[in-house]
């Protein structure tokens, strides 16, 4: 079972996959609406309102904490401090 | 794979197991590496050519931790994904931990920021499934209206409770054996929508 390289996510049928393209790395999480993989700044901030909307976060203590989580996956190895 | 790297990666599963016992015995801020080089029978030296320091080690055991949760959570949204069959996963993988999981929300103050970040991940994705069977109950006018980030953090505040106040609750035991069914039963009528 694949994980999406931009959030980690198992991706265990065709409906996890961006308009269920089974040959992307990535889920349909973290693509666009064209199917297109989010960038760097949009996964961190649909990522920082995620945790705002579920956990209701302080948003500068989300954003780090998102940050935190993205550095530790392929997709942004640029991004890793 | 060479002979010196399977030995490599053997010695440093034992020393993840030896920490985990040891944090699920006596917490991670109290417990040395001293004392879990003597349990993984490895010399102190070695936990840190493995893990660099006890920081990294302790962000080892939480991501351990955090992954078998996790992981059992996305395998039971394969088969069935009400909102009871969540909460029940969720408190099925806690009580597995139960005692380095209750460490870890007490200790958490003390542990280093980048342990706090990785808890939030973890609750990241549980918050992923919660939203997903959440939103359907919503649509179908099952539940409550009530924001997302309140009723995950009842839930997670409720369990937390009962988990650091166990010696109130289960001084013998697991105080999730006794409660699970309790906590879910009455956490699901809470949510639901008043049909009289």
């Amino acid at each position: 079972m694949k994980k999406c390289i931009a959030c980690g996510m198992p991706m265990k049928s065709p409906e996890d996959y961006p308009l269920g393209d089974t040959t992307k790395n990535y889920c349909k999480y973290c693509a666009k609406p064209d199917g297109s993989m989010q960038n760097y700044e949009e996964k961190l901030t649909s990522m920082t309102e995620f945790v705002v909307k579920t956990q209701g976060l302080d948003r500068q203590v989300a954003e780090e904490s998102a940050a935190y989580m993205l550095s530790k996956l392929p997709a942004w190895k640029k991004e890793r401090s | 794979m060479k002979k010196r790297e399977q030995q490599r990666q053997q010695t440093r599963a034992t020393i993840l197991s030896a920490a985990e016992h040891i944090y699920a015995s006596n917490g991670f801020v109290q417990s040395s590496t001293q004392l879990i080089a003597k349990e993984a029978g490895v010399a102190h030296g070695t936990v840190f050519l493995h893990f660099q320091s006890q920081e990294k080690l302790i962000l080892a055991v939480i991501n351990v931790l955090g992954t078998d949760i996790t992981t059992r959570i996305h395998e039971s949204a394969k088969q069935s994904h009400s909102l009871a069959d969540v909460l029940r996963t969720h408190l099925t993988a806690i009580e597995i931990h139960e005692s380095i999981y209750s460490h870890l929300i007490m200790d958490m103050p003390q542990l280093p920021k980048e342990a706090q970040q990785t808890v939030i991940g973890i609750q990241s994705i549980i918050a992923h499934h919660f939203d997903q069977v959440l939103n359907q109950l919503k649509k179908e006018k099952q539940m409550k209206d009530l924001p997302i980030s309140f009723i995950f953090n009842t839930w997670i505040g409720l369990i937390h409770y009962y988990l650091t106040n166990c010696g109130l609750f289960a001084p013998h035991g697991s105080v999730l054996a006794i409660y699970k069914d309790e906590l879910i039963l009455n956490f699901l009528k809470l949510l639901e929508v008043d049909k009289s």
